[in-house]
């Protein structure tokens, strides 16, 4: 049978830019939900008279609570699930598995033992403990490069990770050893992973940095695709692989070094998100990419409202959220897909 | 920043809603006690129905447990303290995170650190503070000085011949803890006179090799060890520690877990405990 | 022009061909014939630019494939391997539009164009639409090819010169799409001026198909010709180990015909 009809794309360019359209308004949505919720009750309708007019002191504690309080936190979690989940994406095309996820290369451990290191050493602050954070996460990195990316195939610097994850866990033990207990409180929250620390000025510092970042990602998204055929196919199709491994290695550890080192580690997003939307929309990354940032920055949006109501009024650590909601979700859907066939 | 602006209305708020004057402070009604140790010292002034809520570390007195809780002293939510609209926040000097105090800093919400250091020093500054930023009517202040009489009493040095060697023991998963110099147990030892065995600071594992070869006259422990275990005697029965002269003798002094982790205004109680066990009849 | 002068292959430090000296020219399927491990895929992947050339040159249009650059290369000569593979699930129609991953600048009207247009000359067009991971081995491999064609076409001005390599494409085919392929990669020498090589096992094959041989052995090029002068009872008695009779073909005037003879049984050659 013989038809030189031409193929008609895949997913239509409208129908790929209308889901992405609907994961934003969805995001959109998600947003003023969770902004409008928490501890403290704040009536949605009362949003944009708080916004604009002073009003009465009750709206004044509002208004603080929502500026200064709640925003923050809500952009918070929509950059840190983005960052995350974009970054899982990319180191599962790296990987060509879909159990990678950003720790894989170091990343996460390096930024808990610059993070332990800072507080058992004495560092309190934020700012003491997250630069101690993003140092590690970097050195870790840098040096699962230097000793497995060299290489032929990915799996050296897999290789490599597994054993500076492993070599950090153990003097991230020493540590906790000799930690006191005020330290050990600290390290165990900063484990836990948390979003309390949002406040506008570290949005906008991070926002830039991990928007630029992100984008660098998204246009890698051919060599991305050519990953899947596998390291010499993407090399015939053009794509330097040594050049192309340390480009997305340093881009993830760049973007989710400073990620790490603001909220702690928060576990699960890097690898479901992507994971979830690959089983719903399929590999391609032209797709996979930006609805994982989106789907990501839903997720950990999600995930905060959570913690932040489930038990006014305290919160739970953000972490557990994301592993209690994440797992369950994911088997759902896998046996779903089963069932379906 | 509008925060500043709006700063002015917040304070004034609870003016006016007490309906007073300009001219003194009122005492705070709704306050949010951060710390296990800042909320017992509200209860000994007697000014816990001021309370609204307090951390997860608070569990005495008993009916503080029954309060709105706002999460761990170290990293509390910012906005669940917010909704139980405060006029006071008595804060441990080691609440946290920074972030979030600065935040109610900046809505305008009056924040007191309380120090919290085991010693007996930071204890009374601590006591001072919070009968401060209470502004304790004549009845409170009396309970207040009563609270540190009782505290100069129990803590005047009483010298002894022979101070007995202590461990200071936990053991909850069947591993052995011991806690060292900087600790609140060892502080409260040290006050009661006794003299500390382990040698290293803070809490840490210990081996019941190390146990043995410590040989302590006397083990101090809490009551969620001894559970653990059974009852007394099967502590007593535990690998090194059944090797050591408190353990044949029986010389083990048990005290409530908040009794002994914390150092607070129930010192004098303590102390009272420990030293019985110490100098006084051994306990079985 | 895709050129080996005197090159020598090397694969993890051991060296495994000697002074070869070919030109894969437009217009012509030339085929590559060894025994196992005479180092037919190593040649190729030498000559695609994955290994270093251990001596000697690989070149093409003159210049030495390590100074192209691998995007470069990419837009000169396509590679179909030997074991197609695919880590994820796509779809047959995003798998073969990865084939014009070096040239960005093709838009999508003419891509699908050229897609569907790689498809019907593979087979394949019945399978557009379909999942890649629910094909048979077979399917999935003319899918790949489909592929490697469009890398081929795309953006090609007249005359431009395209080097396509393919790592034994036969080997898991049944007779039927053996020659389906082999016949599509002559069409795209013929038709589109494609300079073709082939690594083929099965040395009728290549009789059949094949306009020259490279025929290797003992590390080296023992005859590189038209398929009747490479393929001689002394060549393939030299390469293989094996007695053979070469007949005329049948059918087809001019070609050979191999017939291997198994050697008495306890008798060493």
């Amino acid at each position: 049978m013989n038809h030189t009809a031409a193929v008609a794309p895949p997913r239509a360019p409208g129908a790929r830019a209308g889901v992405l359209l609907a994961l934003a308004a969805l995001l959109a949505a998600l947003a003023l939900g969770a902004a409008s919720s928490g501890a403290m009750d704040i009536p949605i309708a009362r949003l944009p008279a708080l916004l604009l007019g002073p009003g009465t002191d009750e709206d004044a504690l509002w208004r603080e609570v929502l500026l200064q309080v709640r925003l923050p936190r809500v952009a918070l979690a929509i950059l840190v699930g983005a960052g995350l989940a974009i970054s899982g994406a990319a180191m599962q095309a790296l990987f060509r598995n879909p159990l990678a996820e950003p720790g894989l290369i170091g990343v996460s451990a390096g930024g808990a033992l610059g993070a332990v290191g800072a507080i058992v050493l004495g560092a309190a602050s934020l700012p003491a403990v997250g630069s101690a954070a993003f140092a590690g996460s970097l050195a870790a990195t840098l040096l699962a490069w230097r000793l497995g990316g060299r290489g032929t195939g990915v799996a050296g610097v897999l290789l490599a990770g597994i054993a500076i994850n492993a070599l950090c866990g153990a003097v991230i033990g020493v540590f906790t050893w000799h930690a006191n207990d005020a330290q050990l409180r600290s390290l165990t929250f900063w484990s836990l992973g948390s979003l309390a620390a949002a406040n506008w000025t570290l949005v906008a510092a991070l926002a830039p940095w991990a928007g630029l970042l992100s984008l660098l990602l998204l246009r890698d998204w051919r060599a991305m695709n050519a990953l899947l055929l596998g390291e010499r196919e993407a090399q015939h199709l053009g794509f330097a692989l040594v050049a192309l491994r340390r480009r997305l290695i340093v881009n993830v550890a760049l973007l989710v070094g400073p990620l790490v080192a603001v909220t702690g580690t928060i576990g699960f997003v890097g690898l479901v998100v992507p994971h979830l939307v690959r089983l719903t929309l399929g590999a391609d990354h032209r797709a996979l990419l930006p609805a994982s940032l989106l789907a990501g920055a839903i997720a950990l949006l999600l995930s905060d409202w959570l913690a932040r109501i489930v038990a006014i009024p305290s919160e739970l650590p953000i972490g557990i959220v994301t592993s209690l909601v994440g797992g369950p979700f994911l088997l759902w859907l896998l046996a779903r897909r089963q069932g379906g066939r | 920043m509008a925060a500043t602006m709006h700063r002015r209305h917040l304070l004034a708020w609870p003016l006016l809603a007490a309906g007073l004057g300009v001219r003194a402070a009122p005492a705070p009604r709704r306050v949010v006690s951060l710390g296990g140790v800042v909320t017992e010292i509200v209860h000994a002034l007697g000014a816990d129905g001021q309370l609204v809520g307090v951390d997860q570390s608070s569990l005495y007195p008993p009916s503080a447990r029954a309060l709105p809780q706002v999460g761990y002293f170290r990293g509390f939510a910012v906005e669940g303290v917010l909704s139980l609209r405060p006029d006071l926040v008595l804060a441990s000097d080691q609440a946290g995170p920074p972030e979030a105090l600065a935040q109610l800093r900046a809505i305008g919400v009056p924040l007191v650190l309380v120090a919290s250091a085991p010693n007996v020093k930071a204890l009374e500054q601590g006591i001072d503070t919070v009968a401060d930023a209470l502004a304790l009517d004549a009845e409170g202040q009396a309970r207040a000085r009563a609270l540190r009489q009782r505290l100069d009493e129990a803590v005047r040095p009483v010298a002894h011949a022979a101070p007995p060697r202590v461990l200071i023991l936990s053991s909850h998963t069947g591993r052995l803890q011991a806690a060292g110099g900087g600790s609140a147990p060892d502080a409260l030892l040290t006050l009661a006179g006794g003299v500390n065995a382990f040698t290293q600071r803070g809490y840490k594992p210990v081996s019941a090799e190390a146990v043995a070869a410590a040989r302590p006259d006397v083990i101090l422990t809490s009551t969620l060890s001894i559970e653990a275990a059974g009852d007394v005697r099967a502590f007593a029965a535990q690998p090194g520690i059944a090797l050591t002269p408190a353990g044949r003798d029986g010389r083990i002094i048990v005290l409530d877990d908040l009794l002994l982790l914390g150092f607070g205004p129930r010192l004098p109680q303590a102390l009272a405990q420990v030293r019985a066990g110490l100098f006084g009849a051994a306990s079985h | 022009m895709l050129q080996a002068i005197d090159l020598d292959c090397a694969r993890g430090g051991r060296e495994v061909l000697r002074g070869v000296s070919l030109d894969v020219r437009p217009g012509e399927v030339l085929g590559v014939l060894g025994a196992n491990g005479a180092g037919k895929s190593t040649l190729l992947a030498t000559l695609a630019g994955e290994l270093a050339a251990a001596g000697g040159a690989a070149r093409l249009d003159g210049r030495p494939l390590g100074a192209w650059g691998a995007p470069a290369l990419a837009r000169r000569r396509a590679v179909l391997p030997q074991s197609p593979a695919l880590a994820f699930d796509l779809e047959v129609d995003e798998v073969v539009r990865m084939g014009a991953y070096p040239f960005p600048e093709l838009a999508p009207a003419p891509l699908s164009a050229l897609a569907g247009q790689a498809l019907a000359l593979t087979d394949a067009g019945h399978l557009a639409g379909r999942r890649y991971g629910r094909l048979s081995g077979g399917e999935q491999q003319r899918v790949q090819f489909a592929r490697v064609v469009v890398q081929l076409l795309a953006c090609r001005t007249a005359g431009e010169y395209r080097a396509l390599l393919l790592d034994e494409p036969t080997a898991s085919l049944d007779p039927r799409h053996q020659i389906a392929l082999l016949r599509a990669v002559r069409d795209l020498a013929r038709l589109h001026g494609a300079a073709a090589l082939v690594v083929l096992h099965d040395v009728n094959l290549a009789a059949a198909w094949c306009d020259r041989i490279a025929l290797l052995g003992d590390g080296r090029l023992v005859g590189l010709d038209t398929p009747r002068r490479v393929l001689t009872e002394a060549h393939l008695h030299a390469v293989y180990g094996l007695a053979a009779r070469v007949l005329d073909h049948p059918e087809q005037p001019g070609q050979p015909w191999v017939l291997f003879r198994a050697p008495p049984q306890g008798a060493t050659d």
